[in-house]
C-alpha cells in the first residue's frame, strides 16, 4: 500500500479496529490530492487512429438513495433492488452498461472500481456480475482477481492501495491507459475491454462504463 | 442539554463545521418532537404507510398528504457496527459503542446509537426500545436499547 509496501492478511487482521468489522487496513488510504484528471470525448468519426482512441461500448447509471436508511425504502428496480444493504445501484448500472454494449461480464478483461473498503470491493465484484451475490470472498480467495489468471482488478492499486483519488474519472483513465497499452503501473497484456465503476455518497449513486480499444468491437 | 434544533445546529466533523442540521418543511415535525422526547414519524393519509426519513411524496400511492405521529418506540436491530475509534474527542469516553439500523414496528428504518440492555449485547434481530439520552455534543436524541 503506497509507502507501506505489500500487505499481508496478518497485517490487516492486526491493524486497528475502526468500526467493526472494518479495520484501518480494510479502508482506503487518504489521498492528499495534487493531480488532476481530464478526458477528451468526441465522436468516433472525428478522431484519427494516430490518437489511439478508446471507444465507449456501453454505460449505465443508478441512484438508490441519499442517506443510508433511504436505501431501505428504495425498491425501484425489481428484482435487483429490493430493500437491503447488500446489493447496490452498481448492479443496475452494470446491467444497463452490459445491455448497451451487448456484452457479459465474461467479456471484460480488466475492471476498476471506486469503493473504499475491502468488503465493498467484494460487493462490487458481485454487483458488477463477476461472481454471484455472496460469493465475492470465495471469488477473491480462489484467484478471481489474480493479475495473471483471473480478472485484473483495480490495476493501479485502487482506493485501498493507491488512495481515494479524484473519484471516477481517475478510474476511467486507468482503464483507458491499460487499453492503450500505456499503463503507468503494471500493464495488463492483450486487454481489449475494460470496465470502470464510479460511485458517490454511501454507495448511493453509481455509474459503470465499458471501454474497448477497437472500433466496432462491442 | 436541550438544543433548539428548530433554529439549526452546527454539524461538525472533527474541527470542521460542515454546515447546519436545519429543519425543512418535511422534517420540522421530527425536530419539534425532540423537544418533548418524542420520536415523530410521518404517516401517509392516503395509504397509512409510515415514512422515515423525510418524504414529501408517498411513492407507493402518490399522496402528498401526511400527518406526524409518535413512533411506538419498539423495533429490532437490522444491522449494526461497533465503533472503536471516536469520530471526535467528545466521544472518546464512550468507545466502544454501537450504532446501526433499526427496523421499527411501523415499518420504517432508523439509524441511531444502540445501547446494550441489562445482560444483553447488541445483536442482529434483538428487540429494542426507544430511549432519549444525551449524545455527546449533539444534545438529547432518540436512541434505542436492547430489551431482550
Amino acid at each position: 500500500m503506497r509507502s507501506k509496501g505489500p500487505l499481508t492478511v496478518e497485517d490487516v487482521l492486526a491493524s486497528k479496529m475502526l468500526a467493526s468489522p472494518i479495520r484501518i487496513l480494510d479502508s482506503s488510504t487518504w489521498f492528499k490530492g495534487g493531480f488532476g484528471t481530464a478526458v477528451i470525448v468526441t465522436r468516433a468519426d472525428k478522431v484519427s487512429r494516430e490518437h489511439n482512441p478508446i471507444y465507449i461500448s456501453g454505460f449505465g447509471e443508478a441512484v438508490t438513495h441519499e442517506w443510508l436508511t433511504d436505501r431501505m425504502h428504495f425498491s425501484g428496480v425489481e428484482p435487483a433492488l429490493t430493500a437491503n444493504l447488500h446489493t447496490t445501484g452498481a448492479k443496475v448500472a452494470a446491467d444497463r452498461a452490459y445491455a448497451m454494449a451487448g456484452l457479459t461480464p465474461g467479456d471484460i478483461d480488466l475492471a476498476e472500481t471506486s469503493v473504499p473498503f475491502t468488503f465493498a470491493n467484494m460487493m462490487a465484484l458481485e454487483d458488477l456480475g463477476f461472481c454471484k451475490k455472496g460469493e465475492g470472498k470465495d471469488f477473491v480467495r480462489g484467484g478471481g482477481i489474480s493479475y495473471d489468471t483471473g480478472l485484473p482488478f483495480n490495476t493501479n492499486g485502487g482506493y485501498l492501495s493507491f488512495g481515494q483519488a479524484p473519484h471516477g474519472m481517475h478510474m476511467a483513465v486507468e482503464a483507458i491507459q491499460q487499453l492503450r497499452g500505456q499503463a503507468q503501473g503494471k500493464q495488463v497484456t492483450q486487454a481489449r475491454r475494460g470496465l470502470a465503476h464510479f460511485h458517490g455518497g454511501p454507495l448511493a449513486g453509481h455509474c459503470v462504463m465499458i471501454f474497448s480499444n477497437q472500433e466496432g468491437l462491442q | 442539554m436541550r438544543l433548539d434544533w428548530s433554529i439549526g445546529v452546527p454539524l461538525m466533523a472533527g474541527p470542521y463545521q460542515m454546515g447546519l442540521y436545519e429543519p425543512s418543511p418535511e422534517t420540522a415535525g421530527y425536530w419539534e418532537g425532540l423537544k418533548s422526547d418524542q420520536l415523530m414519524i410521518k404517516r401517509c393519509l392516503g395509504c397509512a404507510r409510515h415514512h422515515h426519513p423525510r418524504r414529501i411524496l408517498c411513492a407507493p400511492c402518490g399522496s402528498e398528504q401526511f400527518e406526524w405521529v409518535p413512533a411506538s418506540g419498539r423495533g429490532r436491530v437490522y444491522t449494526f457496527s461497533t465503533v472503536h475509534r471516536a469520530p471526535r474527542p467528545e466521544f472518546e469516553s464512550e468507545i466502544p459503542y454501537s450504532v446501526g439500523v433499526l427496523e421499527l414496528e411501523e415499518g420504517v428504518y432508523f439509524f441511531s446509537r444502540i445501547l446494550p440492555g441489562p445482560g444483553a449485547d447488541v445483536r442482529i434481530g434483538a428487540s429494542v426500545q426507544l430511549v432519549f439520552r444525551e449524545v455527546g455534543p449533539s444534545g438529547r436524541l432518540p436512541n434505542f436499547q436492547i430489551v431482550d
